[in-house]
Parts: structure tokens; C-alpha cells; sequence
């Protein structure tokens, strides 16, 4: 006996082309989490399964990528824990690395127009590689905000914290970045360390204003 | 010796998280006010904003990470079998075929002519049948030859498709006599060698390009077959490697090796994972070959041989003969 064949025959519904729409935004951020293609893919995969049997809580109407975002970074999460990791950065000695003022006005204003100039390629690859260099959390939440332009509220959702702590991530990664940026700026002459004289904070200098006064 | 650059007054250091916030447009108005009257007193905060600017502008320039293509494929088609999957499990098996149908979705589809994946599905439920002693009429076969290639993956989830449905039909013909009758439950948990056959033939015959060219890559495979993938060494057959891929089967997934020997001669290696397939075959004939048992057979003119070792399921499909065939498997079922 023959089976009633199927009037049409269809491959992919709807929810599962929408999520494919949104395959390159979870690729993209799933490499920049992993740095390594191979495991984007892997963590990409478990997270479509799992978007897969989740897919009853997803309602309609509302980001999708976001949403997607979501069980993408939960699942990495999940999987590549780093324990103490994300709280050394946050508490340790190097917590605020780069102090507000650090740089001077020239240097930033030097670092700027190296941008527009033809250091701009290996200024690029730098930029890349401090990005990469980045503890995760820092590093997902400037990704998101400034890669993949998503807003504050959107953040938040996909990395299941406050708005307040998505704003500390990324004030925080983004002065991680200009930092490595700063290194890398000096050792290709871009600016001139000994003009910078030493790095000086808020309280080294009130330090010396407090010496010289004597 | 510095050139005075104003150190930042408190006001800056109180200011600098506001920037970046200001930068991203998510400001509040009155905290706005507040930022730009001090940006308007301070140079150094211009320089900052101004560096932070450029900043941002580099990370979008950033080439955007787009998916490789092969990806997308598999990713369909990871997300089309999970869908069957949970479909397998709330359905009853008696309910029609567990296919839902956007006609809005053409555009993504790799096909566009119903008429002709339907004659595909009804060529692959007929083609299915040898489980139950049917022939495969001339006309069938020939429909199913003059299928473009690019047919070929959803014909393989079509079949997936007929065939569970096939099988779980409440009234068969009273099939062969070695198709032990077993609870319909063990056919949605374990497969029958023949139906993995049937699939593996049908991708034989129609061909996909490889997804990995590099012999090395065949391991990333390993997590989406759930056994260790190795590309067999069939090179001293005179067999030429030329890529390997997933195949989606009903409820698991083989990687396909794929070789080319001389002649035109295809050579393709299956990996499965063994746990999921019954080992009994109506089709294919038990024999032993130092010691160990494997399957032979003749499907719609290519030459089968499946065979287990160490926990790994292994299935060859050629047009060479059957002596060739044994060397072969034995080969590659090290």
C-alpha cells in the first residue's frame, strides 16, 4: 500500500527561516565569544537546537535576535564557566587599569588621527586583537553594543543582568581597549611615551601638588 | 617638560561613564544638558569624545562575520530534523505526515516547483518499499534520475519522512517473514539497517558537494555523529579523497566520505553511530568475513556493505563489485 502522498512538501517553516535570518549576527558573536571558528559553530549549533525545543517560549513580535542572542551567550555561558575569572578583572589590582585622564589631550588627539591615516589597516587588526584580549563579559557586551549596535535594553536581555551592569561592561571594556590601544600606539611611534612622562592618576598628582607645596 | 594638558578636573572623572552612555545615544535629557554644558568647558573631554568616536567608527569597520554557507545548510538542516523529532514525539505516529507548510517561505526554499518534489516524495515512499517487497517501477526510477542535485537534501528528509510514516502505516503488507514484528515504539527509537541504506544510496546516486575537503576537518563531525569520524586510508585501492559531509538520517546523522577511484568509480564511506540502527536487514545478506559479520547487498545497481567495529557503524556504497566492496569495508572498518 501507498501512503496518501503529501500535497507540498515544505523544508522550513517560518520560525526556523527567521532564525536563520539571524545566523550571521549568532555566528559573528559566537566566534568573537570563542575566537575560534570551529567552536562558534559548535556553540551556534546547540544553541539552534535549544532554540529548537524552546522555540513555544518565543512569541511572535518580539527580537528574535535578541532573543537568539540570548541562548547563544546563556549556552556559552554555561559551558565555559570561568569561575573567578570575570571577578578578578572586576576587583583585582587591575580593576580600573587606565586611569580617567591618563592620556593627554595630544595623545588622544595623535591616537585619533593615526585612525585616519595609513596606519588605519594595522590599526584595525590591533583593534581586533584587543578586542579578542578581552575578558568575556566586557567582551560581549562591547560586541554587542558596538558591533552588533544593539541597545542597552537589548543587551541587558541577552546577557540576563541590569542595564546598570551592561553601562559598568561597557565602560569598562571599552577603557580595556582604548588601553591596549595606548600600548600599541607607543610601540608603533604613533605617540611619544616620554612626552606622556609617566602615567599619572588623580591621586599621584594631587600627591605632588601636596609635596610641592611644602 | 609636559606640555600642559589640563589633568581632569573631578567633574571629568564624575563625568567619564556618562560618556561613553552619551556616545550610545542612551542618555536621559537632563543628564544630556548636563554632559554637553561640560563638554562645552572642557577640551579634554572633547578629545576624549572625539577619541571614543574614532573608536567606535574602527569597530564598525570590523569585515562582519558572515556564516559559511555549508553552515547555514547544516544548520537547516539540524533545525528541520529537530523539528521532526519533537513532531515524532507529540504526534501520534498514525496523525498524516508531520509536515507544516508556509507557502510564504519559497524564497528560502531550495526548491521551487511542488509539483515536482511531490513526484520525489511519492518516488521515495515507493522507492522505500523494498522493506516490504515492492519493485520499484521503471517510470519511478526514471522521475527520480532526472532530479537536479540540488533536490538531493530534501529528498533525503523526505525520505526520512516517508519512510517512518511507511513503517508505522497500521496495515503493511504482510512484509518478509525476517521483519520481526516489534511495538511501533522501536521503530521511532531504532532504525532499520535497510532504511539507513535506502538513505545512504539515495545520496550515492545524487551526490552533494563535500562540506570539508581536508581530511583533518572529517573530526569536527564527531559531536554531530556521536562516534569518532576517521577518513578511512583507501588510498592503496587507488581511491582519491575528495571531501566528506553530514548526512541527516531519521533520528541520528552519518558523515559521508566521499573518494573517487579511476574509471569514474564513486566511493562512498558511511560513519554512523550503530546504537541507533537495528541491526536485521531484509535486503542485505548476512555474511562473515574474518570473523566479523557484514551486510552485503545490490540496491538499484550500487554495491552495499555495512559492517560494526569497536562501537562504529560502517557502511560502504560503490558501483565496483561485491569482492571489492568487502575489501573495501574491511579496509575502512579498521
Amino acid at each position: 500500500m501507498t501512503p496518501p502522498p503529501p500535497t507540498e512538501l515544505c523544508e522550513v517553516d517560518s520560525f526556523e527561516k527567521d532564525a536563520l535570518a539571524h545566523l550571521d549576527a549568532m555566528y559573528s558573536v559566537a566566534c568573537r565569544l570563542t575566537r575560534n571558528p570551529v567552536q562558534a559553530e559548535d556553540l551556534v549549533h546547540d544553541a539552534l537546537v535549544k532554540a529548537m525545543r524552546a522555540r513555544e517560549q518565543f512569541q511572535p513580535g518580539t527580537n528574535m535576535k535578541a532573543w537568539l542572542l540570548r541562548i547563544v551567550t546563556t549556552t556559552f555561558l554555561n559551558q565555559y564557566k570561568r569561575g573567578g575569572l570575570e571577578r578578578d578583572v572586576l576587583e583585582g589590582p587591575n580593576a580600573d587599569p587606565l586611569a580617567d585622564g591618563w592620556m593627554s589631550s595630544s595623545t588622544m588627539r595623535a591616537m585619533r588621527d593615526a585612525e585616519s591615516l595609513a596606519l588605519q589597516p594595522l590599526l584595525q587588526e590591533e583593534l581586533q586583537a584587543a578586542l579578542e584580549a578581552l575578558p568575556e563579559e566586557f567582551r560581549l557586551a562591547v560586541v554587542l553594543s558596538d558591533v552588533e549596535e544593539m541597545s542597552y535594553k537589548e543587551i541587558a536581555d541577552i546577557m540576563g543582568c541590569p542595564m546598570g551592569t551592561v553601562m559598568s561592561r561597557l565602560h569598562r571594556g571599552r577603557k580595556l581597549l582604548k588601553s591596549a590601544l595606548y600600548e600599541q600606539a607607543v610601540a608603533l611611534g604613533i605617540v611619544d611615551e616620554a612626552a606622556e612622562a609617566e602615567p599619572t592618576n588623580l591621586d599621584e598628582y594631587r600627591a605632588k601638588r601636596r609635596l610641592a607645596a611644602r | 617638560m609636559k606640555a600642559a594638558s589640563p589633568l581632569p578636573s573631578p567633574s571629568c572623572r564624575f563625568l567619564s561613564p556618562a560618556m561613553d552612555t552619551y556616545l550610545d545615544g542612551e542618555l536621559s535629557p537632563p543628564q544630556l544638558v548636563e554632559v554637553e554644558t561640560h563638554l562645552a568647558q572642557c577640551a579634554c573631554c572633547r578629545e576624549r569624545i572625539a577619541l571614543d568616536r574614532a573608536l567606535r567608527a574602527s569597530m564598525k569597520r570590523i569585515p562582519p562575520l558572515r556564516a559559511p554557507d555549508s553552515f547555514r545548510d547544516r544548520m537547516r538542516a539540524v533545525m528541520a530534523a529537530e523539528r521532526f523529532l519533537q513532531e515524532q514525539k507529540q504526534a501520534p505516529w498514525t496523525q498524516a505526515l508531520p509536515v507544516r507548510c508556509h507557502n510564504d517561505s519559497t524564497n528560502v526554499l531550495p526548491f521551487r516547483r511542488p509539483g515536482k518534489v511531490a513526484a520525489a516524495t511519492q518516488t521515495v515512499l515507493v522507492s522505500s518499499e523494498p522493506l516490504f517487497g515492492r519493485v520499484v517501477s521503471w517510470t519511478e526510477r526514471r522521475s527520480r534520475r532526472t532530479l537536479p542535485v540540488r533536490y538531493a537534501a530534501p529528498f533525503v528528509m523526505a525520505a526520512g519522512v516517508a519512510f517512518l510514516v511507511s513503517v508505522h502505516l497500521p496495515s503493511p503488507p504482510p512484509a518478509k517473514t525476517s521483519t520481526s514484528p516489534s511495538a511501533p515504539t522501536s521503530f521511532q527509537a531504532h532504525v532499520g539497517l535497510d532504511g539507513i541504506v535506502e538513505d545512504l544510496i539515495s545520496l550515492h546516486a545524487q551526490p552533494l558537494p563535500p562540506e570539508v575537503t581536508q581530511p583533518d576537518e572529517v573530526r569536527r563531525f564527531d559531536p554531530f555523529v556521536g562516534v569518532p569520524v576517521e577518513p578511512p586510508k583507501l588510498q592503496r585501492f587507488g581511491a582519491k579523497w575528495e571531501g566528506g559531509r553530514i548526512l541527516p538520517l531519521r533520528n541520528s546523522r552519518a558523515a559521508v566520505l566521499q573518494y573517487s577511484m579511476a574509471g569514474g568509480h564513486r566511493i562512498s564511506v558511511y560513519v554512523y553511530d550503530p546504537r541507533r540502527v537495528r541491526p536485521e536487514s531484509s535486503t542485505l545478506k548476512q555474511r562473515v568475513v574474518r570473523d566479523t559479520p557484514i551486510y552485503v547487498g545490490n540496491i538499484r545497481g550500487y554495491n552495499v556493505a555495512a559492517t560494526e567495529r569497536q562501537g562504529i557503524g560502517y557502511a560502504v556504497a560503490t558501483d565496483l563489485d561485491e569482492p571489492e566492496n568487502i575489501e573495501l569495508i574491511a579496509a575502512s572498518a579498521p
